[in-house]
């Protein structure tokens, strides 16, 4: 089909018009100019593209050739009007067919933006050599675009199925230059036309635009569609308004300056906007647990009761029943006879002899350390030796660092016939057995001192005896003696529970013997031959002793078969 | 006519049976006698302290002693007005003072004892069992007194390594374990023994003395019930 090229402005005319449609220019003349016949196979040689898809831009028909199910409708590009939509900001929001794929896509794919970067990347190696023809293609059909648009506005369309020549873009002139007389200016280069179009689209939106930034030259179209996405609607960084002055314009331009324009505070409502978070997934979890934390810390928390199996209840009820049946047989039938005779201990046979080389006269410290629980053990322990002290003219002093010693003093000694002095009761060890082992040492006191004070503090034992229940209490006057006076011959009346840690305390010499519990009790009985009566209670404990070890033993059998029970069952 | 005797054996049977209802459960009767012993304490302790230690040791000595006697009783005065009139809040500093000498000289005190009265006879000790003269003082028991050395400083280094005190005060984790050195970490496993073996030596001893006592109140509520059967 031929046409005639208007030399002013390079629109196309039918052959027979004898003016240009467009500037009304002569067209006499000019000869018509054969429209080039679309190559044969165009298709096939370009691939799936049709005609309209040529002028595709890069990414557009990148996109394409990689997946098919994202076929952009080209009839939705030129229905862009891109200058209406600036101008009036009515088509603010409303977005192409084909940046609605890109979106669809988005959403389907995980990584869709470094997906599209790679596709575009693709797609700019696969046409890099058909680049500068593709583009000129694009540009055409940009130009055609704003044809349309500005024949939209005179009210003489073209008709969109009118071809455009693509081997003389440059012929058509900038038609939308209102000057009467329009005067064909320098082309405008195929990038500074792109760049026009699409600075002026980025700042309707609000975007950057990128060749203003360093990297100008490497970004892309692809660029602003991802901003373009990024910056959708309602997602737009707005700065927080504060106050802020407005210059309005009133209509009185003319005006001095100072008269017309007069400041007006406006105070703008704030947009909240929510700040996007790029969390890692480590953070995310975090996040999570301390959300979890929170929940849980303002859960209500029943105060969990102590409760009793039935069947535990039940077992110590056996246990104990058993327990009293065998301690009360053992002691209240048959005969005084045990088991088996107890050994003296070292320590306690240490502890009589020394007792035994005591002189008749001797000054002794009687120091009461134990509980009244405690006071059948420590009765049966102190009896060998007030016995062998019974008789003699020792003086018995009396000191006392727990609250009943007093009480526990007047039963055990006034019961064995001695007579004693009591200098008090310390409520801490640690300072009657400091006080006590300065006087031992010094022999003196400080001058001035009332009477208490020196009855306690000056004057010198030939021994001291600690009635002890406890390692603790012991140790408190063992280290304040021996550290002070360590020549002050000290021993130990102690409990079964105490005697074991008191032991090194023997061995080393820092005490001359210690006689504890039960077991020895009944050994320095049987030495002295006489009745004191312990068989029955020595027997009783002895049947004591044996149910506890069968209770141990069953209880170290049974218990580790039902934890390992427990915890299969945790397991499954 | 029932005797002071049987009326306080009976109250000594019901508290022994309310306290050893706690085996079953922890019931009201427990709780009532553990309330009672502590009551019963409380007011224990109060008459206790001022007919035994406030009246001999500060009262009674205020009134006879001389000038110079009653100054020096005047310090422990002071140190106990403080501390009462601390208990008002405006004047709650004033009783750091007695507390802060409290505090100092218990911990001079039991510092002191600690050191001179544990830590060195005990390490001379053992350093003692390795003495010569000790060991073949009798011929007979020489390698008896070398073995028990022997046990005597595996026992110390091994109990030592095993709370290993070189640590630095950190948190301590599983790699912090395997960094230990081998050596220490055998010893410490060598002190496990001795610990445990020590333990069960205390566990017995008290295993004894709690049986002592049931034992005790079996026997005493048994001569009671007999004497009371008896008497009817």
């Amino acid at each position: 089909m031929a046409y005639l090229i208007c030399p002013e402005c390079g629109a196309h005319n039918p052959p027979e018009e004898e003016q240009c449609r467009i500037c009304q220019t002569s067209l006499v003349g000019m000869e018509p100019v054969e429209e080039p016949a679309p190559p044969e196979g165009g298709e096939e040689e370009l691939g799936l593209f049709n005609e309209e898809e040529n002028d595709l831009p890069d990414l557009l028909q990148g996109l394409k050739l990689e997946d098919i199910e994202y076929e952009i409708d080209p009839e939705g590009l030129p229905e862009i009007n891109l200058d209406d939509g600036l101008d009036s900001g009515e088509e603010e929001g409303r977005t192409p067919e084909w940046l609605d794929a890109v979106r669809k896509r988005a959403q389907v794919e995980d990584d869709s933006v470094g997906d599209l970067i790679k596709r575009v990347e693709a797609a700019q190696e696969s046409v890099s050599g058909e680049d500068q023809e593709k583009h000129s293609d694009f540009e055409s059909w940009i130009q055609k675009l704003r044809d349309e648009a500005r024949d939209e506005a005179a009210g003489n369309a073209i008709a969109p199925e009118e071809p455009v020549d693509q081997a003389e873009p440059d012929a058509e002139v900038e038609p939308s230059k209102p000057e009467p007389e329009p005067t064909p200016g320098p082309e405008p280069e195929p990038g500074e036309e792109h760049s026009d179009w699409l600075t002026r689209i980025r700042k309707a939106h609000g975007i950057v635009d990128p060749e203003e930034g360093p990297n100008a030259a490497s970004r892309s179209l692809l660029d602003w569609l991802v901003a373009l996405e990024d910056n959708a609607p309602g997602e737009e960084d707005s700065p927080a308004i504060r106050d802020e002055t407005q210059e309005i314009e009133t209509g009185w331009e003319r005006l001095p300056h100072e008269d017309i324009t007069r400041q007006i505070k406006v105070v703008l409502e704030p947009r909240v906007t929510p700040q996007a978070l790029n969390l890692t997934r480590e953070e995310s979890d975090q996040a999570d647990l301390l959300s979890t934390i929170i929940t849980d810390e303002k859960a209500d928390h029943p105060v969990a009761r102590r409760t009793y199996k039935v069947g535990v209840q039940w077992l110590n009820m056996l246990f104990l029943l058993i327990l009293v049946v065998g301690i009360s047989l053992a002691l209240f039938t048959g005969g005084t006879a045990g088991l088996a005779q107890p050994q003296l201990s070292t320590g306690g046979a240490a502890l009589m002899a020394w007792v035994d080389d005591l002189p008749e006269d001797a000054d002794l410290l009687v120091v009461f350390d134990y509980q009244p629980a405690y006071t059948s053990e420590m009765s049966l322990v102190a009896e060998p030796i007030l016995t062998s002290l019974t008789g003699w003219t020792v003086r018995v002093t009396v000191a006392s660092s727990v609250a009943s010693g007093p009480l526990l003093a007047d039963e055990l000694l006034t019961g064995a016939g001695l007579t004693y002095t009591d200098i008090g009761y310390f409520p801490m060890a640690s300072y009657g057995g400091f006080g006590v082992a300065t006087g031992l040492s010094t022999g003196q006191t400080a001058p001035g001192l009332p009477k208490p004070a020196q009855a306690m503090l000056g004057r010198g034992y030939d021994g001291v005896l600690v009635l002890s229940d406890n390692f603790e209490g012991a140790q408190t006057w063992i280290e304040q003696i021996t550290a002070r006076a360590p020549e002050t011959p000290l021993g130990v009346l102690a409990t079964s529970q105490a005697a074991p840690l008191l032991q090194p305390y023997f061995e080393s010499g820092q005490i001359v013997g210690v006689l504890s519990g039960f077991s020895d009790a009944v050994a320095l009985g049987d030495l002295s031959d006489s009745d004191s009566g312990l068989g029955p209670r020595w027997r009783a404990y002895q049947v004591g002793v044996l149910i506890l070890m069968v209770a141990l033993i069953l209880g170290a059998v049974f218990a580790p078969a039902k934890r390992s029970s427990n915890r299969q069952r945790g397991d499954k | 006519m029932i005797s002071g005797t049987v009326v306080w054996g009976v109250i000594g049977f019901l508290l022994t049976v309310m306290v050893l209802s706690y085996l079953i459960h922890d019931s009201l009767f427990f709780r009532l006698a553990a309330y009672l012993l502590i009551g019963l304490t409380a007011g224990y302790l109060v008459v206790l302290l001022v007919n035994r230690v406030i009246l001999p040791h500060l009262i009674w000595p205020m009134a006879e002693a001389s000038w110079s006697q009653r100054l020096w009783l005047l310090i422990p005065i002071v140190l106990g007005l403080l501390l009462l009139v601390g208990q008002i809040p405006r004047l709650a500093q004033l009783s750091r003072i007695p507390l802060a000498y409290v505090a100092g000289l218990s911990a001079a005190v039991a510092i002191g004892g600690a050191v001179f009265g544990t830590m060195v006879p005990q390490g001379q000790a053992v350093l003692e069992a390795f003495n010569p003269y000790r060991i073949y003082a009798e011929p007979q028991l020489v390698w008896v007194r070398i073995l028990d050395a022997g046990v005597m400083i595996l026992g110390v280094v091994g109990t030592l390594s095993y709370f290993h005190f070189g640590q630095p005060l950190k948190k301590i984790n599983r790699t912090d374990e395997r960094k230990r050195p081998k050596a220490l970490q055998i010893l410490s496993r060598i002190g496990e023994v001795f610990l445990g073996l020590t333990l069960g030596a205390i566990f017995a001893g008290v295993f004894s003395t709690a049986l002592l006592a049931l034992i005790d109140r079996i026997a005493v509520l048994g001569e009671m019930i007999g004497q009371f059967l008896g008497g009817l």
